[in-house]
């Protein structure tokens, strides 16, 4: 899949988090591990949900953790 | 535990991914067989001609067996092995089989129109004779949108890796 326009603060969130790993966040949000790398490459789009679901694991707003890159409509 | 903060592609196949490796071959396998079965050469694949029932049966012996061991092996990490994104892929991938297959009928049935329209003018009970080939045809059409179907996830699946 093509990179989105949805950034994400996620591994910086993890470092923080006592260097959680990608199969412990996987776990606690039940996603796979590659889930959660190719959303933290922006090559996937989480669901609301799963965005949710992140968000909650570190305590924090889902725009705190994800970004939108809106494009400048021409 | 494998250290996952490295932002390097550590990414050994999820269960999902190994199934659409597994399926792509195991259709291409199939595909292959079936076909030197009915069009291949005589004389150079007479072995699978004279044994088809039993490399079919040995096939799908050994894909259940696989499977199957694919499926104990994760059961044991107790780990979500089917997420949200495996779904999508899976949804794009049937898609995409199901234009490639539609494409491929469309082809066949334009194929079988015209042959036997052509046919059928020299020779009027002609028609009658074609079944047994249109369901090779057909054998043909459905493993290429099986494989159309794997492939495209496969694809899927490694872009995001």
């Amino acid at each position: 899949m093509e990179k989105t326009a949805i950034r994400n603060t996620i591994r910086h969130l993890r470092f923080h988090h006592d260097e959680m790993t990608q199969q412990e966040l996987a776990d606690r949000i039940g996603a796979t591990r590659q889930t959660i790398y190719a959303i933290e490459a922006a090559k996937y789009a989480p669901s609301l949900e799963l965005a949710f679901r992140i968000a909650r694991v570190f305590g924090k707003k889902v725009e705190d953790v994800f970004q939108y890159d809106e494009k400048p409509i021409a | 535990m494998q250290d996952s903060y490295s932002p390097l592609p550590l990414t050994p196949m999820s269960r999902q991914e190994v199934y659409a490796w597994s399926s792509t071959l195991s259709s291409i396998v199939f595909a292959l067989v079936y076909l030197l079965f009915v069009f291949g050469i005589p004389s150079l694949f007479e072995p699978i001609r004279e044994n088809f029932i039993q490399a079919v049966v040995i096939l799908v012996i050994v894909d259940v067996v696989f499977q199957t061991i694919i499926s104990i092996q994760s059961s044991q990490g107790g780990r979500v092995d089917r997420d949200e994104r495996d779904v999508r892929i899976a949804a794009i991938g049937f898609k995409i089989g199901y234009y490639v297959f539609m494409v491929a009928v469309l082809i066949l049935i334009g194929h079988l129109f015209v042959y036997g329209f052509i046919n059928s003018l020299a020779d009027p009970v002609y028609v009658g004779r074609m079944d047994a080939m249109i369901v090779h045809y057909l054998v043909a059409v459905f493993f290429v949108g099986t494989t159309a179907k794997s492939v495209a996830q496969v694809v899927l699946y490694r872009k995001d890796a």
